[in-house]
């Protein structure tokens, strides 16, 4: 052990053995990926070369896993907030569902009135929907002392299950056989960058944006060292003065803004109608980014990324190769766990092996 | 009565203890408990009779010396070792499961300690301790403090333990209850069992007892039969000890004595309860003069926390009201504003739960205290925190190898410099401090106590202490706090020892 820390020199920092376990996650993740592709009989070359191919090998594929990795990344942004504060939101997914409901709602009744100002509106509505989807759970948080991990995890499948009435009944495009609404009008999709391409600038712009705010507003912010505060120790922020009822509903409220508006770029750049398809379990991907990315806006940029290249670059290899489509999921798992049995690993070992100062 | 030539049961020879951080609880400590007999452990907070306890029932291992247990050394692993020797102990906080009921909390002891549950006994033992028997049904959650404490008491009674340890028993029971316990515990006796009775009210120790150990400072002090000769104001001289007396006149004088008339923190006829909802508070006053250190001095668990969270808007207030120079409150909602306006700064006795962020660095933790004051502004201004923290740790010999590290890194008496450092530098009108050198080694010990009174004159400073040498040696006046109220106040000038002690341990002025 001690050799261990000869090695890495920076005994005191635990933020860069957080980083180097994030890095490791990443490689075991990796090693058991060519190996479940070796236990399909695969030629490993070949499938990592369609893997590279299907995620950024090409103009399209470069296009569509950054279209995803906005989603994924921007509901982590979300999450980073949240949990720096403490508080474990479970419930992306939902507030990214009710997002994206609420701007298929805006641009199908409003579509032919508003013109330009139709996509900042869905935009700012499903922004409001989304929060106010994280404020309920908030609001049970703190003024009945309910865990916010059951209620947001609940409220997932409310969301999920108004979704699927919505798209089956009032919502439902009578033209169609398959539960779906009809397209949003033309005017609501996301300007793109190259037109035969679904990458937009909106999606692009936020993803590249964001990241230095959330990095700012947690770093240098009086408002981020509340948060920080909050979520190292309740009773510590509660004796800094900090009101810990006000800092949990706003920490919950941004990250619900965010995952809502990630639900509005899906339909209004990816999907251009509801339908129960846009459910692809970014909320939890989220989490697992937020993670991996050791709770930094760039961690998670970089970790969307990459997250975004595996499930477009594998999905394409399982459909060319027939083999099951789980693969993807399968690796987000294991990245989780690694991450954080790695950093409580990483923790143990500086509790136990560090040197205390002024003993 | 028991006889001396009684056999000894159990009995410990030379046993220390020292905890992480360098605090001696036990120091050489040699204890003999005999067959059949009540022996009380008499001393104030922090003498080491819990760590003794939680020793001989195996929670803590000695560092040295040894246990012996009829005659034989033994070694206690785990809890369960004692226990499978008769030894029962009765927690000060009741260990039982909230959300279980009352019977499935015996049935989970027992279950632990590979015992059968007997009904009859237990029938027998609720008509003893006056309990329904409906209350078997109940959650522990929703009983009141008294039942919890019965119920734990009756939880050990009920495996017939050949030794007892009482901790602090009587703490949430009224008189009459705890002349019940009295009489369960003699009719123990006469079945032979041997008692150890924990406690630092005098009376209580005088009422039991055969035999009466004072603790103090981790050092036993002496081992007295109580045959109805000891005098009451004896033992508080020596749980308290003379070297007491010592700190008066060792006292920093020449110090600018800027005290003057005008209030700075008045607290009027003050009424609280803690989170059971009993009363802790009770018409509690004070008046914090402009300039000087007043201290509120009294054995734990006599409404200081309670105090010190109404001041600080951590509980709120029944009756009453807190006074921060011009401003009355009769409930403060935002401490964040009082320290704004006033710059009331604060030292937890907490120091590694409250009073730092353990997982962030030095630097975020120097912050702590500008949230309130700095904090309305958006931006934190980094490089001028950086300077103020590489001034701190020079100016307070806090050993921190740079601004960067983890607070949990330094070592119990730092991460207190550091708390001290943060509170004073904020440049405040009143410090409310609260056991500011609690487990402290001397030289650390000395180095706070300087720096409070080197603050005094422009600050004044609320010492919350349940050290009486600490008052002693730092305040200009004391105020005794008993059972949620103030008993009495001293100039420090005039100070009687012996009534000073009295007043503390058993309110009587």
């Amino acid at each position: 052990m001690k050799v261990f820390f000869k090695i890495i020199k920076w005994r005191e920092k635990l933020g860069v053995l957080n980083v180097l376990a994030s890095i490791l996650a990443v490689g075991i993740g990796m090693a058991i990926l060519v190996l479940s592709l070796y236990m399909c009989q695969i030629n490993i070359s070949l499938g990592l070369q369609t893997i590279y191919a299907g995620s950024l090998g090409r103009y399209n594929s470069i296009s569509e896993t950054l279209l995803r990795a906005t989603i994924l990344a921007l509901i982590s942004y979300g999450l980073i907030i949240s949990f720096t504060a403490g508080v474990w939101n479970i419930g992306a997914e939902g507030q990214y569902i009710m997002g994206a409901i609420a701007s298929t709602i805006v641009c199908l009744t409003l579509g032919n009135i508003l013109g330009y100002f139709l996509i900042p509106l869905a935009m700012i509505i499903s922004v409001i929907i989304g929060a106010a989807w994280a404020l309920i759970p908030g609001l049970l948080l703190v003024k009945l002392n309910i865990n916010e991990v059951l209620t947001t995890l609940m409220m997932n499948y409310i969301a999920q299950y108004i979704l699927s009435w919505l798209v089956t009944g009032p919502l439902q495009d009578k033209t169609s056989m398959f539960p779906e609404s009809p397209y949003i009008p033309k005017q609501a999709f996301l300007p793109r960058i190259i037109p035969i391409y679904r990458l937009n600038y909106v999606s692009l712009i936020l993803l590249i944006l964001l990241a230095p705010l959330i990095h700012i507003v947690l770093g240098k912010t009086w408002f981020g060292l509340s948060l920080k505060i909050l979520g190292s120790s309740k009773r510590t922020a509660r004796y800094a003065g900090i009101n810990v009822n006000r800092t949990i509903i706003i920490s919950i409220v941004i990250s619900g803004a965010l995952a809502g508006l990630a639900g509005a770029l899906e339909i209004m750049g990816v999907q251009y109608k509801l339908r129960p398809g846009i459910v692809q379990g970014y909320g939890y991907t989220g989490i697992v980014i937020t993670l991996v990315g050791n709770l930094h806006p760039y961690g998670a940029l970089l970790a969307s990324v990459l997250m975004a290249s595996l499930i477009n670059g594998i999905s394409e290899t399982c459909q060319l190769f027939q083999i099951p489509i789980g693969l993807a999921q399968i690796l987000q798992g294991i990245f989780l766990i690694t991450v954080i049995s790695l950093r409580f690993l990483f923790r143990f070992l500086i509790e136990k092996y560090s040197k205390v100062y002024g003993e | 009565m028991a006889n001396s030539d009684d056999k000894i049961l159990l009995q410990t020879i030379n046993i220390s203890k020292t905890y992480p951080g360098g605090i001696r609880a036990l120091d050489k400590v040699s204890f003999e408990l005999k067959e059949g007999e009540i022996h009380a452990l008499l001393g104030e907070n922090g003498a080491g009779k819990t760590t003794l306890i939680k020793i001989l029932s195996g929670i803590l291992h000695p560092d040295e010396g040894k246990i012996l247990y009829n005659g034989v050394e033994v070694a206690f692993k785990n809890p369960l070792d004692a226990m499978s020797l008769g030894i029962g102990v009765v927690h000060q906080h009741p260990l039982l499961i909230p959300n279980f009921n009352v019977y499935e909390n015996l049935k989970l002891y027992a279950t632990i300690i590979r015992q059968r549950l007997k009904i009859e006994e237990l029938t027998n033992l609720l008509k003893i301790f006056k309990v329904e028997k409906s209350v078997l049904d109940k959650k522990i959650a929703d009983l009141p403090s008294s039942i919890r404490q019965k119920i734990e008491i009756l939880k050990v009674l009920l495996f017939k333990p050949k030794v007892l340890f009482l901790d602090e028993p009587t703490s949430a029971l009224t008189p009459i209850e705890v002349e019940e316990l009295f009489n369960i515990l003699k009719d123990l006796k006469e079945e032979k069992k041997s008692i150890v009775f924990v406690t630092h009210k005098i009376k209580e120790a005088l009422k039991i007892s055969d035999r009466i150990t004072i603790l103090r400072r981790g050092k036993k002090i002496a081992t007295l039969e109580n045959k109805g000769n000891l005098q009451e104001d004896v033992l508080a001289t020596l749980i308290v000890g003379d070297t007491t007396l010592k700190a008066v006149s060792e006292k920093v004088e020449g110090l600018p004595r800027n005290a003057s008339d005008e209030h700075v923190l008045v607290v009027e006829d003050l009424h609280a309860r803690d989170d059971l909802g009993i009363y802790r508070l009770k018409g509690f006053n004070m008046k914090l003069r402009r300039g000087e250190i007043l201290a509120i001095v009294g054995v734990a668990g006599n409404g200081q926390k309670e105090l010190v969270e109404c001041l600080t808007g951590l509980r709120r207030f029944d009756k009453g009201n807190i006074r921060y120079f011009n401003s009355i409150y009769t409930h403060i909602v935002d401490f964040c504003d009082v320290v704004r306006k006033y710059k009331v700064s604060y030292i937890t006795d907490d120091r590694i739960h409250t009073g730092i962020a353990r997982d962030l660095d030095f630097l975020t933790n120097i912050m702590l205290r500008d949230i309130c004051i700095e904090g309305r502004g958006i931006f934190i201004d980094k490089k001028y925190f950086v300077k103020r923290a590489k001034e701190m740790i020079a100016k307070y010999d806090i050993k921190a190898p740079h601004e960067k590290i983890l607070v949990n890194q330094l070592s119990g008496g730092n991460i207190q410099k550091l708390i001290v450092a943060r509170e004073l530098e904020v440049k405040p009108s009143i410090i409310i401090a609260e056991q500011p050198t609690q487990g402290l080694d001397v030289k650390t010990t000395i180095f706070v106590r300087s720096l409070l009174l080197s603050a005094k004159g422009d600050t004044s400073i609320l010492l919350i202490t349940y050290d009486l040498e600490e008052a002693l040696s730092l305040a200009d006046r004391i105020i005794i706090m008993y059972d949620g109220k103030n008993v009495a106040e001293h100039s420090s000038k005039d100070i009687d020892l012996k009534r000073l002690s009295l007043e503390m341990l058993s309110g009587v002025t």
